[in-house]
């Protein structure tokens, strides 16, 4: 009866422990509860912004339908968009390659986004936990090759400084104005400035000049053969150098610190990125983000 | 509480919480030094920061109050010797080694640069070797301090054209015209009175002697040198240093033309004057002293500090003495002319045991511009379209 009891025991204090941290995982209602034997579909009726988060008014989440509908009607209904914002990615990808872009990449795949027979498209999915706030971009099929690393960290750098504001609205905008801009061009055109290329002719002048000058003067030097000797190595008498004794005595030393300038490739906010990762469904994905 | 701290050392400004200054690396942390101005040593400085040392009775070593460096007494004193220049005392008694004097021979005296050219009587001076001018008197000289040897004539004056045009290989800026139009001189061979000096320096060298080494750490990188005196005790030997005793040979000139080979020097007679001029020296060899102790002295720190290799070394003490020097009085051959060219005149020598040949060619200005401007030019231009390309 004892023993019995003592299970019962620790099954209660087990229970109040184990019990409550599995029910706060509780995952969104389209995520598979086996992702093992999925098969990927076509969604009908898809909206093309989810504001789970709830960071749009109703009349933003309107807006930013139409342009998204607009871009993918413009480049002929062949890669998809879709908006996405959460509370949280509820750990998924947690320990696996490009771990925040899994959730995204599960959310588009498992509700059926993607345009033709390999699902191109890409989600901006916006995660707004607590000490965990990020954005990542997740494509799929066609598009894959447009979210390029230079493409990503532009969209990221572009629409960084309304994110760290809490302009979530106009992000958005400008990210869709900046996919549109990848979609045409392949690319996003570096915006530069009259320094920019005032640099590069400095630049040029430089290196023009010290080629210049290091070929003319090492030609001069050539045609002038006569110098005053400045030392008698001919006349040292061939292994008369002795040396009796060195002494080295240490005096002090001089420690100088010097700054380095963190490398521009993880752009401004540090982006994170993966050319191909996997989602929870097996679908192949390309994208990177930011963290908040 | 405050947001910074001020350095004791530089008063520089330093976030609060820091340990060393960011702009000289004193301890921040560390006292204002207490120590009675009387226990102060200050005929000692730093080595580092050039500030008065101080005694540290707890130590037993001298301190630095700016810098914080500490020293041992002994180490101090020898880096505090002062910084100094050799000075070697030759004590030559040459004119005991040149005591002979020529037989009575011819001289001729250049009137426009003083040279005094001696031959024997069968030889004419048409020009002076030096200066070129046709107007030179003749005289009987007596009393001329007979050389202790000669290198003889070993090469032939003629084919000096092929020589210069050998010479002139490679020089990518020569005037084009330069063959056909310059036109060469007589070519004139001289025996340039010439001091060898022989000695060995002997003594100690002291160096500032560096090494530095780099690390990073987080965005920063580091970089540590660290300073120490070297002493070097050793010696090195000097045979037949050469300095020209004549004022109107150019130093530059008689020394691109080493080396001699000195194993041919045979004592003087008068025949080996026959074709051609000697000059008689008008520089003694207390006069060519500096300029042989200043390329002994060099050879011996290049050598000195060659032994100390793993640090960057400067010179800081020399303390090298000359042994048993001496000196001898030599006739070298040289050949002397010169080449005009647009009315401009360009002086070459050449050793007249080796052959070497030296002299300074004119410049042509429109090879020299291209020189400038054509590397110019494509290497701006690969930058420019580098640098367009990247801003694309």
């Amino acid at each position: 009866m004892k023993k019995i009891l003592f299970v019962i025991f620790i099954s209660v204090i087990l229970s109040a422990f184990l019990i409550p941290s599995a029910a706060a995982v509780t995952l969104p209602s389209w995520y598979p509860s086996d992702t093992s034997d999925f098969s990927d579909f076509h969604g009908t009726n898809l909206p093309r912004v989810v504001d789970d988060a709830d960071i749009f008014t109703d009349m933003e989440e309107a807006r930013l339908t139409e342009k998204v509908n607009a871009l993918i009607a413009e480049f002929g209904n062949k890669y998809d968009l879709v908006i996405f914002t959460d509370v949280s990615n509820y750990g998924i990808g947690r320990g696996m390659e490009a771990s925040d872009g899994v959730y995204p990449a599960d959310f588009y795949q498992f509700n059926g986004y993607g345009k033709g027979d390999n699902y191109s498209g890409s989600v901006i999915f916006i995660s707004m936990e607590p000490g965990n706030r990020y954005w990542w971009s997740a494509a799929r099929g066609d598009s894959r090759p447009y979210f390029s690393y230079d493409n990503v960290n532009a969209l990221d750098d572009g629409i960084e400084p309304y994110m760290v504001d809490g302009d979530y609205y106009g992000a958005m905008v400008k990210y869709i104005t900046l996919l549109e801009e990848i979609y045409s061009t392949g690319r996003i055109a570096k915006k530069r400035t009259v320094g920019d290329y005032a640099g590069a002719v400095i630049a040029a002048l430089v290196v023009g000049l010290i080629a210049g000058l290091s070929n003319m003067s090492s030609k001069v030097k050539n045609m002038k053969r006569v110098a005053f000797a400045k030392y008698a190595n001919d006349y040292i008498v061939q292994n008369s150098f002795v040396l009796r004794n060195i002494n080295e005595m240490f005096l002090y030393k001089n420690v100088t610190r010097t700054y380095i300038q963190p490398s521009s490739r993880s752009g401004g906010g540090g982006s994170s990125y993966s050319g191909g990762y996997s989602s929870s469904g097996g679908g192949s994905f390309s994208g990177g983000g930011r963290h908040f | 509480m405050a947001d910074t701290v001020r350095c004791p050392s530089c008063n520089g400004e330093n976030p609060a919480g820091s340990k060393f200054c960011e702009f000289c690396g004193a301890d921040l942390n560390r006292k204002p030094n207490t120590t009675p101005e009387s226990e102060r040593i200050e005929e000692y400085k730093c080595p580092a920061c050039g500030s008065p040392l101080v005694f540290n009775t707890d130590s037993g070593k001298l301190r630095c109050g700016s810098c914080d460096n500490e020293y041992d007494v002994g180490t101090i004193k020898q880096y505090m010797k002062h910084k100094t220049e050799a000075e070697f005392k030759w004590d030559l008694n040459y004119q005991n080694a040149l005591n002979e004097t020529l037989p009575d021979m011819v001289s001729y005296i250049c009137k426009s640069c003083g040279a005094e050219i001696i031959t024997d009587g069968t030889t004419a001076a048409t020009h002076c070797p030096y200066c070129d001018n046709k107007v030179i008197i003749t005289e009987k000289l007596t009393g001329a301090l007979k050389p202790n040897g000669v290198i003889p004539f070993k090469v032939d004056k003629k084919g000096i054209k092929e020589k210069i045009a050998e010479f002139c290989k490679g020089k990518k800026l020569l005037p084009n015209n330069f063959f056909t139009q310059q036109m060469i001189d007589e070519v004139q061979g001289v025996y340039v009175p010439v001091w060898l000096f022989d000695g060995t320096l002997d003594g100690k060298v002291s160096l500032d002697g560096t090494t530095s080494s780099s690390y990073t750490t987080g965005n920063y990188r580091y970089t540590e040198t660290s300073h120490y005196l070297v002493e070097c005790d050793g010696k090195m030997d000097f045979r037949r240093v050469p300095v020209d005793g004549s004022a109107k040979m150019p130093d530059d000139l008689m020394n691109s033309i080493e080396p001699y080979d000195y194993s041919q020097i045979v004592p003087f007679d008068g025949q080996y004057l026959s074709g051609f001029l000697a000059d008689r020296y008008d520089q003694d060899p207390d006069a060519s002293i500096p300029t042989a102790s200043q390329r002994m002295m060099n050879s011996a720190v290049r050598a000195f500090s060659g032994a100390a290799s793993k640090y960057s070394t400067t010179l800081r003490n020399n303390g090298l003495n000359l042994i048993n020097p001496t000196v001898k009085y030599v006739l070298l051959p040289v050949y002397i002319f010169n080449c005009m060219y647009n009315g401009q005149k360009y002086r070459f020598a050449m050793n007249g045991q080796t052959g070497k040949l030296v002299g300074e060619l004119p410049i042509d200005k429109g090879k020299k511009a291209r020189a400038f401007w054509i590397p110019f030019l494509i290497a701006a231009a690969i930058v420019f379209l580098i640098a367009l390309f990247l801003l694309r």
